[in-house]
C-alpha cells in the first residue's frame, strides 16, 4: 500500500468540560481554600514530614462522619474559647485536622479538598479578622507508605509515618510540581461536593 | 445539588490566583521558583484553574483493566503451577515469556477456559509453531505479540530477513484475521531513554509501518506494549495521548479503533540494592496506567511479602469503576495531554516524511534521537536533578535485598547487526557498578 500523507493533520482542541461544579473556581490560598491553604502550596511551604512514634487510635469511619466529628469538636472548643473572651484568629491558630489516611485514593483526596471548605464555612460565623484563621492544617497519619500518596495528592501540610518511605513521592513522580492537580477531574470534584454536602448536613443535625 | 457551598465566598479566578501568588513571593521570581520544565520541553505551571481550560476527545476502552503476570517459560510444568499461583493471587492475565517452542499441551493444563487472558513474548518466530498454538487456543482472549519491526529494534536483526519476516507475518494474519498477531512494542523506547513525546511519537510511527503493508483492516488488532514510568500524571497523559493520536491517524485509513494497550513497569529508574523502592515505583506506575486506560498491567510474577501488602491498595483501584474515565477533565491531565499529543504529532510527522520508521531505524536516527534524551537525562540524574532514592539521594537509607529482577548490565555474546540495536540503560547503573568495585 502507498503511503499516507500525514502532512495536514491536526488536533482539535475543545474548551467546554463535560460537568461545572459551582465550587469549581475556588483557588489556593484564599478562603474557602478548596485547592490548599497557601497559593504556593509546596513550593514556598515544603511539606513536613515527623515520624510517628506512637500509635494513632482513630476508627476507620466513612469520610462523611470523620468530618462532622472533626466540626463539632472543633466547635465545642471554639465556644469554650469565646465563653473566655478569647478572640476568634487566637482560638483557631492553635487548632489543625489529624487525620488517618486510608486505602481508597479518590475519597482521601476528596475528603481533604471538603475539609478545608468546611472549615473555612464554620469560622466564617464567626467573622475572623485573620485570613490565615479560615487555612485549615492538615496533618496525615500514615499506615503504609502508598497512603502518602493520597495525602500529598490531597494537599496536606505534614505526614505523619513510621519510617521515610513516603519520601519517594516528593522525589521521584513529579506530584508535587502543580497545586492540587486532581482538580477539575469531575469524579473528584463529585466526589468532594458529595462528601462536604453530606458532612455539613450531619454537622447541623 | 444546593448552592450552600458556594454561598457565602465569592466566586474566584486564575487572575485572583496569580496574584496572591506574587504577594506569597515576595518579589521572588515567578518563573524561577514555580515553573518546571520537563525533559519533553513541557513547562508545568503551579497551577491549572478552570479558566483555560482545554481538552482533546480521548476514545477510551470500556473494560476494566487486567492484572497480568509474567511467567518465563522453561520448564512447561513449572511454568503451568506458577500461572496457577498467580491466578490464585488475582490475576487474571498470564504472559508466558517463550524463547524456544514449548509442548502447550503441559503449559495450558487445566487452564483453559477460566476466562484468563493469554500474552505471549516469543523469542522466535515459528510459523507452524504459531498456526498450531492458535488452533490449541481457539477459545481464548490471546494476544501472540508478533512484533518484526519490535525485534529489528531490539536486536539488531530480523528473525530471518526482512522479506521473510514480513512474508510469515502476512500468512499469519491473513490465515488467523480474528487473531491478535501483530503488537507494537514501544517498552524498548522508555527503557532506553526516549522521552514521553517521543514514546509516543514511535509507537505510532511504527504502528504505522504496519498500517502501510496490511491495511487499516489489522488496526484494531494491533496490540500495544508500553514501559511505564513514574513521572505520574505525564504517564497517566502518555497512554491519553496515544489513544487520540492513533485514532487522529487511522483517519487516514477511513477507520478507527479503541487500541489495546499493555503496560508493564519501566526497567530505567529500577535500583539494584532497593526491592522495597522498585515495589513502590512499580504501584504508582501500574495506578498510572490504569488511570491512563491500560486495558492490561504486566507484573513480574513475584512472592514477596511487600508486593502483597500493596495487592489490597491497589485492588482498590483496579476495582475502582471506570478507572479510566477518571483524569476526564482534570485541567492538568487535560493540559499535558494536549502538549504531548501536539508534540508527539510533530515528531510522528517528521518520521513519516523523510520515509517512515523504519527508513529512520535503518538510517540509525531513532537510535541517535534516543541516545541524545538519554544522555541529557542520565546529566540530570549524575548531578541530582532526577533522583532515584537510595542512589544518588540518600544513599544508605533505603537499602534493602537485591532485586533479583534486575540485571545489573546486560551481558551477553557479542553478535552481528544489521542496525544498531536500542538497548535499554538503567539510570543507576553506573553508581552501583562503582558501588560494587568500592565495596569489593
Amino acid at each position: 500500500m502507498e503511503r499516507k500523507d500525514f502532512s495536514n493533520l491536526e488536533i482539535t482542541v475543545h474548551n467546554k468540560k463535560d460537568l461545572i461544579f459551582e465550587h469549581e473556581d475556588y483557588i489556593a490560598g484564599i478562603a474557602p481554600n478548596l485547592r490548599g491553604i497557601h497559593a504556593t502550596m509546596y513550593f514556598q511551604t515544603p511539606l513536613e514530614t515527623k515520624i510517628a512514634t506512637d500509635s494513632f487510635s482513630k476508627k476507620n469511619t466513612t469520610p462523611e462522619i470523620e468530618l462532622s466529628n472533626f466540626l463539632i469538636e472543633s466547635l465545642n472548643y471554639i465556644q469554650k474559647g469565646i465563653d473566655a473572651n478569647i478572640s476568634i484568629d487566637i482560638i483557631v491558630s492553635e487548632l489543625s485536622f489529624t487525620t488517618k489516611i486510608g486505602n481508597n485514593h479518590i475519597d482521601e483526596i476528596a475528603k481533604m479538598r471538603a475539609s478545608r471548605l468546611l472549615w473555612s464555612k464554620l469560622i466564617n460565623q464567626f467573622n475572623p479578622k485573620n485570613q490565615r484563621s479560615f487555612a485549615l492544617r492538615i496533618n496525615a497519619r500514615i499506615e503504609t507508605c502508598i497512603n502518602a500518596f493520597q495525602a500529598i495528592l490531597g494537599g496536606c501540610q505534614c505526614i505523619i509515618s513510621k519510617d521515610k518511605k513516603h519520601f519517594f513521592f516528593e522525589e521521584e513522580t513529579g506530584i508535587l510540581k502543580t497545586i492540587d492537580p486532581w482538580a477539575g477531574a469531575t469524579f473528584i470534584e463529585k466526589r468532594t461536593e458529595e462528601i462536604a454536602t453530606k458532612a455539613w448536613m450531619l454537622f447541623n443535625k | 445539588m444546593s448552592n450552600f457551598i458556594t454561598n457565602e465566598f465569592p466566586a474566584s479566578s486564575s487572575a485572583a490566583w496569580k496574584q496572591k501568588i506574587q504577594f506569597e513571593l515576595d518579589g521572588a521570581d515567578y518563573n524561577q521558583t514555580l515553573l518546571t520544565k520537563t525533559i519533553e520541553g513541557i513547562t508545568i505551571s503551579p497551577f491549572y484553574h478552570l479558566d483555560t481550560f482545554e481538552k482533546l476527545n480521548i476514545p477510551l476502552p470500556k473494560e476494566h483493566c487486567k492484572i497480568c503476570t509474567k511467567i518465563k517459560v522453561s520448564v512447561e510444568e513449572t511454568a503451568n503451577i506458577e500461572a496457577f499461583k498467580a491466578i490464585e493471587q488475582g490475576s487474571s492475565s498470564i504472559l508466558f515469556e517463550v524463547l524456544e517452542p514449548f509442548n502447550s499441551t503441559i503449559l495450558f493444563h487445566n487452564l483453559l477456559q477460566k476466562n484468563i487472558e493469554f500474552h505471549f513474548k516469543f523469542h522466535f518466530l515459528d510459523e507452524k509453531f504459531i498456526n498450531n498454538l492458535i488452533l490449541k487456543l481457539v477459545d481464548e482472549t490471546v494476544y501472540f505479540n508478533i512484533d518484526i519491526i519490535g525485534n529489528l529494534a531490539r536486536t539488531g536483526n530480523w528473525y530471518a530477513s526482512q522479506k521473510k519476516d514480513f512474508s510469515i507475518l502476512e500468512s499469519l494474519i491473513k490465515k488467523n484475521p480474528d487473531s491478535f498477531i501483530i503488537s507494537v512494542d514501544t517498552t524498548i523506547y522508555q527503557n532506553a531513554g526516549a522521552n514521553i513525546v517521543q514514546q509516543i511519537a514511535y509507537a505510532l510511527a511504527h504502528a504505522n509501518e504496519y498500517l502501510t503493508i496490511f491495511g487499516g483492516t489489522v488496526a484494531n488488532k494491533i496490540h500495544f506494549n508500553f514501559a511505564t514510568g513514574t513521572h505520574y500524571f505525564f504517564e497517566i497523559a502518555k497512554i491519553r495521548a496515544f489513544r487520540y493520536l492513533y485514532n487522529l491517524i487511522l483517519g487516514k485509513y477511513n477507520t478507527s479503533a479503541i487500541a489495546k494497550v499493555c503496560s508493564e513497569p519501566s526497567l530505567r529508574n529500577k535500583t539494584l540494592y532497593g526491592s522495597t523502592i522498585n515495589t513502590l515505583r512499580s504501584t504508582v506506575e501500574r495506578m498510572s496506567a490504569i488511570l491512563g486506560g491500560a486495558t492490561t498491567f504486566v507484573n513480574n510474577y513475584n512472592s514477596d511479602i511487600f508486593t502483597q501488602n500493596q495487592q489490597p491498595i491497589l485492588n482498590e483501584i483496579c476495582t475502582f469503576r471506570k478507572a479510566q474515565q477518571i483524569p476526564t477533565d482534570s485541567y492538568y491531565i487535560e493540559y499535558v495531554t494536549k502538549q504531548l499529543s501536539e508534540k508527539a504529532l510533530t515528531i510522528f510527522k517528521d518520521i513519516e516524511k523523510s520515509g517512515g520508521f523504519l527508513t529512520q531505524l535503518k538510517e540509525g536516527t531513532i537510535q541517535r534521537k534516543i541516545n541524545e534524551n538519554a544522555q541529557k537525562e542520565q546529566h540530570q540524574f549524575d548531578i541530582g536533578e532526577l533522583v532515584l532514592l537510595g542512589v544518588n539521594k540518600y544513599p544508605n537509607q533505603y537499602n534493602s535485598e537485591e532485586d533479583v529482577q534486575i540485571t545489573t548490565t546486560l551481558k551477553g555474546k557479542a553478535y552481528k547487526t544489521l542496525i544498531i540495536p536500542i538497548l535499554p540503560k538503567r539510570l543507576a547503573e553506573k553508581l552501583e557498578q562503582k558501588r560494587i568495585k568500592d565495596g569489593a
